[in-house]
């Protein structure tokens, strides 16, 4: 239990003697990191998520979760379709930037578009992905309904 | 179970009445699915952390480090490790927020001192993560919407994530070191959801990681849809970041009037011509950007220590290429003393037996093992003693 304790307690000076030395280059360096810019994109960060992309994302699965009904649509098929839309929603907050990047003009080495046939090949291979890790997720769903034999609750 | 502990979701607290939050299914927000993601997330912001670390002493580095020349794909393996983890962590990083997301709305929602001061360094902890994951994905895409200088602000808030991160790990080591406790005795449903969830959030990671890390691993270029480049598209098959219109050398460049000057102890002026007639090397060495992207060619060139050693510069010392440019934060770029000497950092003049385009450094620029790209200066006009 003291071998717990003293983790924590060095975790925790470690941490913030870190975070401390990162203060101190943003409040240093203000030229460049503008600490007050800094801290409001931060802030903006934590809120644009917890104020607008989380309720959306869970007001979207409350909706889905009605429109495709647990008694009609089997299990493997409603989870796959949320793996398919969590991946779509990532890689639409990955390629914002792309499309709102400037870099490509008279730089054509920037962003080329793929072919018709790389996109083909990239959505068979991200499905392809998605599905071996539902795969795996039912393998192991079968393997412990298999072997399970109740034991009780414990915490630790 | 751990559910029913004391920060369990949405528990009723004795003494003050809950306003009408949110409530949300328990199952798919446990400590253990936080637990189980964050383990991942943990580990890949950790790399992160390290590599980026890394990629500054090598873009910056401090006068007491005499940067390795060898082996000369560190780099390229480091910062693509680095660009490959901070992207697969933007799936695994959604996925930790929404699993704790309901703590958002914990009633009361301060316990006590300790509790928020947990909570403090939580939220600094959320704000780190996704300022550094969102200035990430912003600058290999090279759109800079936000005031600040990427590198010093991305930089300094690493050290706060990974800082945070820490407090973070201290404040929940009971329960990760309790997380390991038994399905056993939970519904059959719980554990399903919950492995459905996980397969989602670390399916997502492979599928993101797949689709972009062919900027640099060339054999998966062609899925690479999601990375900003590719790493043969570009003038002679090698993408290009900054070309000789924006940096305003096009002039410069080609004028015939072109010399190289080494300002050593022998001051010498080169012409191209000249330059082309000292004894020539090929070796084959990656261009590695700090974007992630990296793509291995065949350079020709002179061996900067013969022409270091032409004008007289003694081993030991540290140089500074300049290029024609007339401003840009990489104008210029220090080689130390081990990379200076070593015999594959040339004065290029040829990519693939070509000349050099335009773009990739026209008449002649910088190639060394184990560099950052914008290190890798361009149009070369000036090399001196730093």
């Amino acid at each position: 239990m003291r071998g717990v304790l003293l983790v924590r307690w060095v975790l925790l000076a470690v941490g913030v003697a870190l975070a401390g030395f990162g203060v101190w280059t943003l409040l240093h360096r203000t030229f460049d990191t503008r600490p007050v810019d800094t801290a409001t994109w931060a802030v903006g960060g934590l809120v644009l998520h917890d104020g607008l992309l989380a309720p959306v994302v869970f007001l979207a699965g409350w909706l889905l979760a009605r429109a495709v009904p647990a008694r009609v649509v089997p299990a493997w098929a409603r989870a796959m379709l949320g793996s398919v839309l969590v991946l779509a929603g990532v890689c639409v907050l990955l390629l914002v930037p792309k499309w709102r990047s400037p870099a490509h003009a008279g730089n054509p080495s920037v962003h080329p578009p793929p072919s018709a046939a790389d996109i083909a090949v990239a959505v068979a291979v991200a499905l392809a992905t998605l599905g071996l890790a539902q795969l795996a997720a039912w393998w192991l769903n079968a393997r412990v309904r298999r072997s399970s034999v109740p034991t009780g609750a414990s915490d630790r | 179970m751990i559910r029913k502990g004391p920060e369990a979701v949405g528990e009723p607290s004795l003494g003050m009445v809950r306003p009408p939050l949110p409530g949300f299914r328990p199952d798919l927000h446990e400590p253990r699915t936080a637990t189980a993601v964050g383990r991942w997330l943990g580990i890949a912001f950790t790399v992160c952390f390290l590599t980026g670390l890394w990629s500054h002493l090598s873009q910056h580095p401090p006068s007491w480090l005499d940067l390795p020349a060898s082996p000369s794909w560190l780099y390229q393996v480091t910062q693509g490790t680095h660009v490959a983890s901070g992207l697969a962590a933007v799936p695994l990083l959604l996925a930790k927020l929404w699993t704790v997301y309901p703590r958002l709305f914990a009633w009361p929602p301060v316990r006590s001192v300790a509790h928020a001061a947990e909570r403090l360094a939580v939220a600094v902890l959320i704000m780190a993560a996704i300022f550094e994951l969102a200035t990430g994905v912003m600058n290999i895409a090279q759109w800079y919407p936000f005031p600040f200088n990427f590198p010093a602000a991305h930089y300094a808030v690493a050290w706060v994530a990974i800082g945070a991160l820490a407090v973070h790990l201290a404040a929940k080591w009971p329960r990760i070191r309790g997380r390991l406790a038994a399905t056993a005795g939970e519904p059959r449903e719980t554990t399903e959801g919950r492995r459905r969830f996980l397969a989602t959030a670390f399916g997502a990671a492979a599928a993101v990681t797949l689709l972009s890390v062919g900027q640099t691993v060339r054999p998966l270029q062609r899925l690479a849809v999601l990375a900003p480049r590719r790493p043969s598209v570009g003038p002679q098959r090698l993408p290009v970041n900054k070309t000789a219109a924006v940096a305003g050398v096009g002039r410069s460049a080609m004028d015939p009037a072109y010399r190289l000057t080494v300002a050593g102890p022998r001051r010498m002026a080169l012409s191209l011509a000249e330059l082309a007639a000292l004894p020539q090397r090929t070796v084959t060495l990656p261009i590695a950007c700090v974007e992630g992207w990296s793509s291995t060619q065949s350079w020709t060139g002179v061996p900067l220590r013969d022409l270091l050693d032409l004008a007289g510069v003694v081993p030991g010392r540290t140089v500074r290429m300049v290029s024609l440019e007339r401003t840009g934060a990489y104008r210029t770029s220090l080689v130390g003393p081990g990379q200076a000497r070593h015999p594959d950092t040339l004065v290029a003049l040829r990519l693939h037996g070509e000349p050099l385009a335009l773009d990739h450094g026209f008449p002649a620029r910088l190639i060394g093992p184990d560099r950052p790209g914008v290190l890798q200066t361009k149009w070369l006009g000036w090399i001196e003693v730093a």
